[in-house]
């Protein structure tokens, strides 16, 4: 259980820079992005996308400000730092890694068969 | 403030920073997903019941969620709160060592001027820590009691100690006193062997229950128990750590070794004591068990020195209480030891004080409260200093402080910024302080007299180093929280423009206010040691009854065994005397009992042959011949030569204070004297010697009787001349050479009698004039930097004050006002402070000095030709001061001065 949350939870990290890197969002608009992007295929608890921030907030990959959406609702908003860009360039590298290795084994599986 | 997102940051998100504010904003953001998603599906076309539960399905468990985030901003409040605080201290101090290094002048003044006050401060108040307010080294020392006798009739200033009866009644009797200890010391000779010469040790005849009074536990070996306090053949004996280091090479197999010791008595070593331990005014080589029988009747014989240890709790005059009243049932059972004519007579009665006050002094006490109390005159001159020149920086600071409170600092801001500068003044000042101090301690402790007692291994400690910063944390608290004070720069400075300069007329007050305390302390302080200065001058010009010029003296103890008789006795010095007599340079050699000036002596009960006369206890000694003539004390009829000595009269000379007691008009020449009692015959006067302050120079002259060696015929024991301090005069020898002189003539005449170390009578007598020099010497440095801070102090206001005021100097002088004028104008003001604080200086001179009476002589504490020269010196000062100011204010050339205003 434990292990899938952690796995969870580096994949929602990466999802989140990600979806910060076009630009300031409040949470609920990252995860309209996601939701939109990846097509509605990847479901999240949403609940669990705020202590994610707030912990990148705290290692200083995000910035936070408190903003007015177009409605003119207060919303706080969150913005990568310079940190986080290093970090989500950091995380799409291993990430590729991953599934590219993934992917050998599971081709070479595929051939023994 | 924002970028790209065109003005949707309307404000820095900072993290809250109370709990109930960071739940709520939590609340905020996580709300807003829930009512914005719900809205989004009502839209879509769900009912509003429908959207709630579909969103808080896929919210999953709010509290959790919410839980976990409150928890993550709380660390990040707590790193972020850190790493701020840390930022702040780190840019206030590189802000503030910039400001102060911006002005080095003004740093470098204030600096100097503090850590002055505070260096002299600080070396007062370890010596007044170190001599006055510790405890005594002993683990109960708040309990220990110190137990004499005084004798008014007999000696006015005098303390005896107790009697053997005494102890052994309070001993027992006492409800008050857990214990009590006695003891007695002497110097006894010790044989040479190969490696030592022979030498004379301080030894000390302890009853068995001193230890556990004083709570001394042995280093090694063991302590006497209490069946060696009674006599026996072979008995035991303890080694100081210093002897046994000294004799012994601190040999590990010591115990049980044994000790030939004075009557060549054996002593068996059963134990060795820790370093230091000690009674409070003698240093002991070795402890001997003092062999008191409690089964004897007791004596009039007061010769025991007695400490004792109080019970828990019980408070010193409680033990006083119960001791003198164990003390009239005492005199009670023993009428005979105690007549009532005996008590009426001498005023007789116990004195009990607890140890820490007997070994202190009050005077010692006194005149190191009156040291400190200076220096503090001078920490405050030099504290007024600094906050003079504080002020005069408020003034050109105003409109920053203005400023920075119209960009929105709070007064708690400012004080952190100013506090931060003052700080870091005030603790580059103590630095500078403890080394000064420390300094200074060594001055004062070479300078610090004999009697100053607890001196040993005194230095800087943490307590100094604690105290010093204190005071310079206190002092830059102050100084740094002055420009709050004066907060009333507010907008309204700012607006003054370019002549937001002027300064308030508050602050010139202060300004002024300062100075004239500053002068008004330095005027008292001044007072103090030109009182102390007088003091010594007087001193100084006594003529103590001798002549100190070129005379040494040695203290040589004769074996008993080997002198049993008077002529064995007198023989010895009658030998040594003309051996040293016709060594080249000396001009004259003899022997006393008693030197002048050096220790207690005590009284004989003398009676003369004159009907009716009085029978009163006096000082006795008893001289060789050559003695007089050695110490320089003049004579009138015979000094007694070798050949009037024994020829069988018992010559003898009495001083001429005890002539005019006893003999009145009567010429005491060829009358009798002698010891008070039926046995004894009268010994013959020939001579009346002058008088000698024998007590120290500021006691009056003591009437005494000079006993010789031999005594009349018909007197066949006299128990007098074993040991005697030499006396030589020889100008134009060094001390060494005097001491080698007699050595030598000692060993030819008879190698086992030993030689002890030689003093110089001139300093003898300069230790006697030593507290009062040294008070003298304290009191003069102190007032010497108060006057020089004081000068600066004036200097500095008269200069700010001619500085302010150049635009209407120019005006004046534009309107014809002559170079004199301008001078006289500056010069007056400043003596007008001056004059101002004189006034104070001599109230409180006045005030204080009183406290320093019993420190004088031969001064009233309110001379007023001292107070008449402190004023005088203090206005040389204030005119000296303000003699470049007015300079300047004279050179202003009025066209430029009001151009630039």
């Amino acid at each position: 259980m434990a292990q899938d949350l952690d796995l969870l939870r580096g994949t929602l990290d990466l999802l989140i820079l990600k979806a910060l890197s076009w630009g300031p969002m409040h949470g609920l608009a990252v995860l309209r992005w996601i939701e939109d992007v990846s097509r509605h295929n990847l479901q999240i608890e949403e609940g669990a996308l705020y202590p994610a921030l707030h912990r990148m907030e705290q290692k200083k990959w995000l910035d936070a400000e408190w903003g007015y959406t177009d409605s003119n609702r207060k919303a706080k908003y969150y913005r990568l730092s310079a940190l986080g860009r290093r970090q989500l360039t950091a995380e799409v590298t291993k990430w590729s890694r991953y599934t590219e290795a993934v992917g050998y084994v599971l081709a070479a599986a595929g051939g023994s068969r | 403030m924002t970028s790209g997102e065109g003005g949707r940051f309307r404000r820095v998100f900072r993290l809250p920073f109370t709990r109930t504010r960071l739940a709520r904003v939590i609340d905020d953001e996580l709300r807003f997903h829930i009512e914005e998603r719900i809205r989004e599906f009502e839209a879509r076309g769900m009912t509003p019941d429908q959207a709630r539960v579909e969103v808080m399905r896929r919210f999953g468990d709010y509290d959790s969620y919410s839980r976990e985030a409150k928890r993550i901003d709380e660390a990040t409040i707590r790193t972020l709160n850190r790493t701020e605080m840390l930022n702040t201290v780190l840019r206030e101090l590189r802000h503030a060592s910039a400001t102060l290094l911006r002005s080095p002048s003004f740093s470098a003044i204030a600096l100097v001027t503090l850590a002055l006050g505070l260096g002299a401060t600080t070396a007062i108040f370890t010596l007044l820590d170190r001599v006055v307010l510790r405890p005594l080294p002993y683990p109960n020392a708040e309990r220990l009691v110190h137990v004499g006798t005084l004798w008014p009739g007999v000696r006015a200033d005098a303390e005896f100690a107790l009697s053997r009866g005494q102890f052994f009644y309070f001993k027992d009797k006492s409800r008050t006193l857990a214990n009590i200890g006695l003891y007695d010391t002497d110097m006894l000779p010790i044989p040479g062997d190969g490696s030592h010469p022979a030498e004379r040790v301080r030894t000390l005849f302890a009853s068995t229950s001193l230890f556990s009074v004083l709570g001394i536990a042995p280093e090694r070996g063991r302590l006497f128990t209490a069946d060696e306090g009674i006599p026996r053949r072979r008995t035991v004996a303890v080694l100081s750590h210093g002897y046994w280091q000294r004799r012994f090479g601190g040999d590990e197999h010591i115990v049980g070794k044994r000790l030939v010791l004075g009557d060549s008595l054996g002593y068996d070593i059963i134990g060795v004591l820790p370093p230091g331990a000690n009674v409070p005014d003698f240093k002991a080589d070795i402890w001997i068990p003092n062999w008191l029988d409690p089964a004897q009747p007791p004596q009039n014989n007061h010769t025991h020195f007695a400490i004792a240890l109080a019970r828990p709790g019980v408070s010193t005059s409680a033990v006083a209480e119960e001791l003198k009243r164990l003390q009239k049932q005492f005199e009670q059972a023993w009428p005979d030891v105690y007549p009532q004519k005996f008590l009426d007579r001498t005023g007789f009665v116990l004195n009990v004080s607890s140890l820490h006050e007997r070994v202190v002094g009050s005077k010692i006490a006194r005149a190191l409260w009156i040291l400190f109390g200076a220096v503090a005159f001078v920490l405050l001159i030099a504290a007024a200093n600094v906050a003079n020149l504080f002020l005069v920086r408020i003034d050109a600071r105003r409109r920053e402080v203005a400023l920075r409170k119209a960009l929105g600092a709070g007064n708690g801001q400012l004080a952190v910024h100013y506090l931060t500068e003052s700080v870091l003044l005030a603790l580059a000042a103590a630095a500078g302080a403890v080394v000064m101090g420390y300094m200074l301690l060594k001055v004062v402790v070479a300078l610090a007299p004999e009697g100053l007692p607890r001196l040993e291994e005194i230095s800087l400690d943490w307590r100094s180093v604690a105290f010093c910063t204190a005071l310079a944390m206190l002092s830059a608290i102050v100084f740094g929280l002055l420009p709050l004070g004066s907060a009333d720069a507010d907008v309204n400075m700012l607006r003054e423009g370019a002549r937001g300069l002027t300064s308030s007329r508050g602050r010139n007050a202060a300004r002024r206010t300062l100075v004239v305390a500053q002068v008004a302390l330095a005027v008292a302080l001044f007072s103090g040691a030109m009182l102390m200065a007088k003091s010594y001058s007087r001193l100084r010009d006594v003529r103590p009854g001798f002549d100190a010029a070129g005379v040494v003296s040695m203290s040589i103890q004769l074996p008993y065994a080997r002198t049993r008789t008077v002529e064995q006795r007198s023989s010895f010095w009658r030998q040594l005397s003309d051996r040293i007599g016709v060594v080249p340079g000396v001009v004259g050699a003899g022997g006393t009992e008693q030197l002048p000036l050096i220790g207690q002596s005590g009284c004989s009960v003398v009676k003369t042959d004159v009907p009716d006369a009085p029978v009163q206890c006096v000082p006795t000694t008893v001289v060789t011949p050559g003695y007089f003539a050695a110490m320089g004390i003049r004579v009138r009829g015979r000094e007694p030569d070798w050949s009037l000595t024994e020829s069988g009269i018992g010559p003898v000379v009495v001083s001429k204070a005890f002539a005019d007691q006893f003999f009145g008009d009567r010429d005491p020449i060829g009358r009798g004297v002698k010891i008070n009692s039926d046995r004894i015959p009268f010994f013959q006067i020939v001579g009346v010697a002058e008088d000698v302050r024998a007590n120290g120079l500021q006691k009056p002259p003591v009437n005494a009787v000079y006993f010789p060696v031999v005594p009349p015929k018909a007197l066949p024991a006299w128990e007098a001349g074993y040991g005697l301090a030499f006396v030589v005069r020889a100008p134009s020898m060094s001390t060494a050479q005097v001491f080698n002189a007699v050595r030598r003539a000692v060993q030819e005449i008879d190698p086992s009698v030993p030689v002890d170390e030689p003093l110089a009578m001139e300093i003898v007598v300069s230790r006697s004039m030593a507290q009062t020099s040294f008070t003298m010497m304290l009191l003069m440095i102190s007032a010497s930097i108060a006057l020089l801070l004081s000068a600066v102090g004036l200097y500095g206001v008269v200069s700010y004050m001619v500085a302010h005021r150049r635009a209407e100097i120019g005006i004046r002088m534009a309107l014809g006002a002559r170079v004199g004028e301008v001078t006289t104008m500056v010069l007056s003001q400043s003596l007008a402070l001056a004059t101002m604080g004189i006034i104070g200086g001599v109230v409180i001179a006045l005030l204080g000095t009183k406290l320093m009476q019993s420190l004088l002589f031969e001064v009233s504490a309110n001379d007023p030709a001292v107070l008449a020269l402190a004023s005088v010196a203090l206005v040389s000062v204030a005119a000296l001061a303000s003699f470049a100011p007015a300079r300047r204010a004279a050179r202003v050339d009025p066209v430029e001065a009001l151009r630039s205003s």
